[in-house]
């Protein structure tokens, strides 16, 4: 094969592979395409390496799938079926434990604020009565003895 | 059984129902899985997800389309969901070996066999292809896979992927071109480096 200026370029027949090879070229076109690949080396190679690599879209066709894929799938959905039937929880699991989680969690929460708010309030009661304590002391010139006794027995 | 014999019974979970659509339906949707995914058992493990996903979803099909049309669709969706895993799982061992190449102080690819003196095998072409096919953009793709190995019409892909018939038409006309372009670069860069 010798290489020769054609008419038609190579970009027109790189550009057209798939029209040659689907036989979508027609007349002029299609006689000028093969006239070129007669004259030029690379392109005829290309065409042919082409070719040869798409004809591998009709060998991937014809593959032949497993016979027992079919009680395979059967099987998998059986099982998926089996194991979402297990995973299936009533209403009441579904729906209600979580509700009633949740308001278990804030009676807990109120209780403890409400408990809490108690505790502060029973501590400055018992702040005030102290400091009135003191008051009612200093006025009638009564001695902490309990203090004194303290410090007496710690003392002996 | 008729199509709407058969989605009824699909929605109530009918045993016969089950074995009829896995019938009928397992031999294109192992197919058709197999030209996005390239690999038999991917397909066949995919073939078990799409029918899973048919039951699952059954009460969400539309009797405007054909179960046909719909069952491709899922096959379609599930077959590039797993493609796009493949590659995301491909990526981080890519970047596991990567770091365990720069920990070792040595070149891994050094070592590789040389794909191209293979090339003309039967195996190589076809990788050749897969990866055109795989390197086109997605609806690209999956027009010229269910054009070209599936031999669905435009009408039919256009059902499939939501497209109206031009839009189908352009897309296989764009992936053809592109192709073809991939294909003779990647000839064109073998016969450089063979000079």
């Amino acid at each position: 094969m010798q290489k020769q200026t054609n008419k038609m370029d190579c970009t027109f027949v790189r550009s057209n592979l798939f029209s040659y090879q689907e036989q979508q070229l027609f007349g002029k076109e299609l006689i000028e395409f093969e006239d070129h690949l007669h004259s030029c080396e690379e392109c005829y190679r290309i065409v042919s390496e082409f070719q040869s690599v798409t004809s591998l879209i009709d060998k991937k066709k014809s593959i032949e799938t497993n016979p027992f894929i079919r009680t395979r799938i059967l099987q998998s959905i059986e099982t998926r079926r089996k194991e979402a039937g297990k995973g299936a929880k009533p209403f009441t699991l579904r729906i209600l434990r979580p509700i009633s989680l949740s308001f278990v969690l804030l009676i807990a929460i109120v209780l403890g604020f409400s408990i809490g708010k108690q505790k502060e309030t029973r501590l400055s009661n018992f702040d005030n009565h102290q400091i009135d304590l003191q008051a009612l002391k200093t006025e009638l010139n009564i001695p902490d003895f309990i203090d004194e006794d303290k410090t007496f027995f710690d003392n002996h | 059984m008729t199509e709407q014999e058969l989605v009824g019974g699909l929605i109530n979970q009918n045993k016969e129902a089950i074995q009829y659509m896995v019938h009928n339906y397992q031999k294109n949707v192992i197919k058709t899985a197999y030209y996005f995914v390239a690999n038999m058992e991917d397909a066949e493990d995919l073939s078990q997800e799409v029918f899973l996903e048919i039951l699952k979803s059954i009460g969400r099909y539309k009797k405007g389309a054909t179960l046909y049309t719909w069952i491709y669709r899922i096959t379609v969706n599930k077959s590039l969901d797993h493609l796009r895993k493949q590659h995301r799982r491909r990526f981080i061992q890519k970047l596991g070996t990567l770091i365990q190449v720069s920990n070792d102080g040595m070149n891994r690819f050094d070592n590789e066999p040389a794909i191209l003196e293979t090339r003309n095998d039967d195996k190589e072409k076809r990788k050749i292809l897969d990866n055109a096919v795989n390197s086109l953009p997605e609806n690209q793709k999956i027009s010229f896979i269910l054009n070209k190995y599936e031999e669905l019409s435009y009408k039919e892909i256009s059902e499939i992927m939501n497209l109206s018939f031009s839009s189908v038409e352009s897309l296989i006309h764009r992936a053809k071109l592109n192709l073809q372009k991939k294909l003779v670069n990647h000839f064109s860069e073998y016969a450089k480096t063979n000079k």
